[in-house]
């Protein structure tokens, strides 16, 4: 299980979560922020900075935002180098 | 097959990132430089059992299960270690400490840190079980 950045972060890319994230598990992507499930330990200190709430734990992504979980995950097959 | 053994040793690097972040007492120092060292170990050893073959292949993927449940033992001790430490911290209320906002939280810098590291070696040692998961299907 971990966070996941949903579609508040398109056009917004504040950052904010990339500034507390103490494991450095957040990558920018073209359009948005990605969590790297395999890194994220849960603290939800990403959650409670994002100014657009486009954070979620896993369990609680809203339906319409699911497909997002899944672009998270295909971004880190070909993402290259260290997560911060 | 050789998806697998990538897969393995992205997991065993995002694990190595998650130990690199850890900044635990000198009294957990030990254990944490033995996790690390050990899960350094396996990541090379997984580079080179990705070129086996046959029997060769079986025996260095059963020998990297081994290891990697000795290292998730200690991974283990760590957690224990760490929660307690954590308990401490929180004067034993860790469900009150996490109730707070998170601002709230980091005002408590022992508590926050406490429970960063404990988070953290809760998530090693699931990515660890992980690992162990993708060398089954390897030799199931």
């Amino acid at each position: 299980m971990a966070f996941v950045i949903t579609s508040p972060c398109i056009g917004e890319k504040a950052a904010d979560c990339v500034d507390v994230c103490p494991v450095d598990c957040i990558a920018e992507g073209e359009d948005q922020f990605f969590i790297d499930p395999d890194i994220c330990i849960d603290c939800g200190a990403c959650e409670a900075v994002c100014p657009v709430q486009a954070i979620y734990y896993e369990e609680d992504v809203p339906p319409e935002e699911l497909k997002y979980l899944q672009k998270a995950i295909e971004f880190y097959k070909t993402y290259e180098g260290e997560t911060n | 097959m050789g998806d697998a053994f990538e897969r393995l040793q992205t997991l065993m690097g995002d694990t190595m990132q998650i130990l690199d972040h850890m900044i635990v007492d000198e009294k957990h120092q030990a254990l944490l430089s033995s996790i690390k060292d050990g899960l350094q170990e396996q990541y090379r050893q997984a580079e080179q059992v990705s070129y086996l073959r046959g029997n060769e292949r079986l025996n260095s993927t059963l020998a990297i299960t081994q290891n990697l449940n000795q290292i998730n033992q200690n991974v283990h001790q760590l957690e224990q270690n760490l929660l307690a430490d954590y308990k401490v911290s929180t004067d034993d209320n860790i469900e009150a400490y996490e109730q707070f906002a998170y601002e709230n939280q980091l005002e408590q810098e022992e508590a926050y840190h406490d429970k960063i590291d404990y988070l953290s070696a809760v998530k090693i040692r699931k990515n660890i079980n992980r690992m162990n998961g993708i060398l089954l299907s390897i030799n199931p």
